[in-house]
C-alpha cells in the first residue's frame, strides 16, 4: 500500500506496524549504501536503534535526526527521505496525541532541523542533534509553543555566524 | 599587539558573557541551555560563539553526553568545556576586555533559570 503512496510523493504512516515497516525498510536501504557515505552510516546507526517499545519520543527524536542526516546525503533515494519525513510526521501526529506539548513541538522540531541544514554538511547531524536535546530541554522545563518557537527562530537567525564559525580555519590559536 | 588580538576572538558582549559563565566553574562541563542561562542570554543564540571558541580558537572542547537516549528516556546532550589553555587565554581576554562590561554597566545576570 505504501508503494502506491509512494507515487503521490508523499506517504502516510497510520499506524505503528506500518511505521515498523519503514524502519525495517530503511535500515535495509541504508545497510547498503552506508559504506559509500559516512552520513548515510550515521542515518544508518540512527534507524537500526529506532526501537518503538523504548519510547516514542526517542523514536521521535531520531527520527528527526535521521531526516537531517539523510538529507546530507547524496547518494539517497528520494523515496527513502520521503520515507524518513512520513516516519517523522507519524510519530509527531502520535506524541502529541499522547504528551500534547510536554515535547517539542512539530514545527519547532522541523525548524531545528532546518536550522542544522544550514550549516556545513559535516556538521549537520551533530547540530540537528543537539537542537533537538534543546528543544528537549525546553519542552521539559515547561516551555510552551511559542517559547519553542522563539528558541528555533533564534537559532535559524544566527545559523549563518554559526555556519561562519563552522567553516572558519580550524584551531587557529594553536598555529599562532 | 596585531598577533594576539588574532589568536583572540572578537570580545562581543554576549561572547564575554559567555566566558563568564564557562569561567565561573572550568571544570565543569556545561550543555548549551545551562550556558545559556548562567549568561543570561536568551536561549538559542550562543552556538555562533561557542562555534567560534571550539572551532576556530580552540579554548572549547564538547563531547556528547554518555548516556544512551532509549535507556535515559531523553536525547543526549551536548557538552562543553574551556580546555586548560582556554580558560588562560578566556581569563586574559576578559580581564583586557573587562571595561567594555564595566563601562556600560552591564554584569552577567545571576545563574538560574531558562532565558
Amino acid at each position: 500500500m505504501r508503494a502506491s503512496l509512494r507515487h503521490i510523493g508523499r506517504t502516510r504512516i497510520k499506524d505503528l506496524n506500518e511505521a515498523s515497516d519503514v524502519v525495517s525498510e530503511l535500515t535495509s536501504a541504508l545497510g547498503h549504501a552506508r559504506d559509500r557515505d559516512p552520513a548515510l552510516a550515521y542515518a544508518h546507526t540512527l534507524v537500526s536503534d529506532l526501537n518503538f517499545d523504548l519510547g516514542l519520543d526517542i523514536a521521535l527524536y531520531r527520527s528527526r535526526v535521521l531526516t537531517s542526516a539523510l538529507n546530507n546525503s547524496g547518494f539517497i533515494r528520494t523515496a527513502d527521505v520521503d520515507l524518513a519525513c512520513a516516519l517523522v510526521r507519524f510519530l509527531e501526529r502520535t506524541v502529541r496525541r499522547q504528551h500534547g506539548a510536554a515535547w517539542g513541538t512539530p514545527v519547532a522540531g522541523r525548524l531545528a532541523v532546518a536550522a542544522a541544514q544550514l550549516l556545513p554538511a559535516a556538521d549537520r547531524a551533530r547540530y540537528a542533534e543537539e537542537y533537538q536535546s534543546e528543544l528537549w530541554d525546553l519542552a521539559q522545563a515547561g516551555a510552551g509553543r511559542i517559547r519553542q518557537l522563539r528558541h528555533v527562530l533564534r537559532q535559524l537567525a544566527s545559523g549563518i555566524l554559526t555556519r561562519r564559525a563552522l567553516r572558519s580555519p580550524r584551531r587557529r590559536s594553536a598555529v599562532l | 599587539m596585531p598577533g594576539e588580538d588574532s589568536a583572540k576572538p572578537r570580545m562581543t558582549i554576549p561572547t564575554q558573557l559567555v566566558l563568564r559563565a564557562l569561567l565561573a566553574n572550568p571544570t565543569h562541563e556545561m550543555y548549551g541551555l545551562q550556558i545559556c542561562a548562567e549568561a543570561g542570554l536568551p536561549t538559542g543564540t550562543i552556538h555562533p560563539i561557542l562555534a567560534r571558541l571550539e572551532n576556530e580558537y580552540g579554548w572549547l572542547t564538547s563531547r556528547w553526553e554518555d548516556v544512551k537516549p532509549e535507556e535515559a528516556g531523553r536525547p543526549r546532550r551536548r557538552y562543553y568545556q574551556l580546555t586548560e589553555d582556554g580558560a588562560e587565554r578566556a581569563r586574559i581576554a576578559l580581564a583586557q576586555a573587562s571595561t567594555s562590561l564595566t563601562t556600560l554597566g552591564l554584569r552577567p545576570r545571576p545563574a538560574g533559570g531558562m532565558a
